[in-house]
């Protein structure tokens, strides 16, 4: 057990505590979560299991990509799922409504036949363009509410954020990755970028999780 | 060998720099977001202020319209009602006889008099209270204004109150009391009605206010000219206080106003200086 630990990474270690430790606080405040965050909430604990899982299997039968398949549904229903009870044009809610049937649908479809016993990258994309344009969206919306409030502490600022910058940045591992199997190039500065990313998304997911407020006011004629 | 490890080289250093490009323009935009979300708010405060302003100029230009109406009442009833009261005792008792019996049954009508002029100044001495809203609330301040103007025999006004009534904060109260004597005026000096209803509803979520009468009634597209200008202010301040106001009414069909005070407009409004 010891020399398992020992033989995992420092950054890996950090990431996997800081997902438990964002898992934990997740359900802590789980009750006192909006709507949008309760979503987001039950995501944590989910991805934790899943990269365990993942990290059991990689040393166990050295194959774990189809951890990779099964958090796509997960992540991109719970994701979709926070953005629809946060942003309020009907219109947007409509085709986030439709979205998740049909990417869902997708991910079954490429884990069984495009993709099979390879790793999710066309689910991981396409789930990630959809990520960024909700986050913009969302600042779009934050810019355009009246609502009296620093942007530090509005938690979909932190959470848009996190999945704009981790978004981009994925794009732009695999693009780079590409590029170094084509050349010879050695990968693992690749792998420690996606793991420091994973970390800062974490991070600003946990911010968001930690200064969201279901602030439920009773309304009284004063 | 050596050219191809050259290319592999340049290659790198412009993968590299593209990916800083990349994340410099992702920095980039959302510094550009952040500056342009604390310049939205700080246009937003500044709406917010004028608001503010234009809503307590309003404020108490209808506080002050309240305690006109009510000078011109008293001034009213002093002249009309109390002076000739009093004018008569004095003639009265001016007047002498040589009956005592007589005498005494003109004291004792004086007396009546006299009784009923200090009556009447004890109404005055209230309506003379310029917080009566404050203190008794919109239901009885509406209350005793009708009690009043159906002594005066010119109009009959009939109120209804459903539901239990609760307080609507004094300012939003003294507005809507003023767009009730408006109406009253309105319903008095230009369409000549004798009848008219005043119904409260205090529903858990919403007020609403409706006033009707069987006046001559009017054009409503007089709304858009300047002879509508007394029924646009009522709708003007309807909507200061963040309630929706509807003016209805035909040649010969009355008037019918509505007021509603919903909790989810009344949201942005909640911040407990209105």
């Amino acid at each position: 057990m010891m020399q398992e630990l020992k033989r995992l990474e420092a950054d890996y270690i950090v990431y996997m505590l800081l997902l438990l430790f964002t898992a934990i606080i997740s359900m802590i405040r789980y009750k006192r979560l909006t709507p949008a965050f309760k979503v987001t909430a039950i995501l944590m604990p989910i991805t934790f299991v899943d990269e365990t899982v993942a990290k059991v299997l990689a040393r166990t039968v050295h194959n774990n990509l189809i951890c990779s398949h099964i958090l796509r549904l997960f992540e991109f229903t719970l994701v979709s799922l926070t953005y629809y009870h946060f942003l309020e044009d009907e219109r947007i809610k409509k085709v986030i409504r439709v979205l998740i049937p049909v990417y869902c649908f997708f991910v079954i479809l490429n884990a069984v036949y495009i993709q099979r016993g390879k790793f999710a990258s066309n689910s991981i994309l396409i789930g990630l363009i959809a990520f960024i344009v909700y986050a913009i969206l969302s600042y779009k919306q934050l810019i355009l509410t009246s609502e009296e409030k620093s942007l530090t502490m509005q938690p979909i600022f932190w959470n848009s954020t996190a999945w704009l910058l981790f978004g981009s940045t994925v794009f732009l591992k695999f693009g780079l990755q590409n590029y170094f199997v084509a050349h010879h190039i050695n990968q693992d500065i690749l792998y420690d970028l996606l793991t420091y990313m994973n970390i800062l998304l974490y991070s600003l997911i946990l911010v968001a999780i930690l200064i969201d407020k279901n602030e439920k006011r009773r309304f009284g004629y004063q | 060998m050596r050219k191809e490890g050259l290319d592999i080289n340049n290659d790198i250093i412009t993968v590299v720099f593209i990916a800083c490009l990349f994340f410099a323009l992702i920095v980039s935009f959302l510094i550009f977001f952040v500056v342009l979300y604390n310049r939205r708010q700080a246009r937003n405060r500044r709406e917010k202020a004028d608001l503010q302003s234009h809503y307590k100029q309003e404020l108490l230009k209808t506080q002050i319209e309240v305690q006109d109406q009510t000078l011109s009442y008293i001034s009213r009833e002093i002249h009309d009602n109390i002076t000739q009261v009093l004018s008569f005792v004095k003639l009265s008792l001016g007047v002498k006889t040589a009956d005592p019996e007589q005498n005494r049954a003109k004291i004792n009508e004086s007396r009546e008099l006299l009784a009923q002029a200090i009556n009447d100044l004890r109404d005055l001495s209230k309506s003379l209270s310029f917080d009566s809203i404050k203190a008794m609330g919109l239901t009885n301040t509406l209350e005793r204004e009708i009690k009043r103007i159906n002594n005066s025999g010119l109009i009959t006004v009939t109120l209804q109150v459903d539901g239990e009534a609760y307080t609507l904060g004094e300012k939003r109260e003294l507005v809507i009391f003023r767009i009730f004597q408006e109406s009253v005026n309105n319903a008095l000096k230009h369409a000549n009605a004798k009848q008219m209803k005043v119904e409260l509803l205090y529903s858990e979520k919403v007020f609403n206010l409706t006033i009707s009468d069987n006046g001559e009634g009017f054009d409503t597209r007089i709304l858009n000219d300047f002879e509508g200008s007394g029924l646009n202010n009522m709708l003007n301040r309807a909507k200061l206080i963040g309630a929706k106001a509807n003016i209805e009414s035909a040649v010969g069909k009355g008037c019918r106003i509505s007021l509603t005070l919903d909790e989810v407009i009344q949201q942005i409004y909640a911040d407990g200086t209105y």
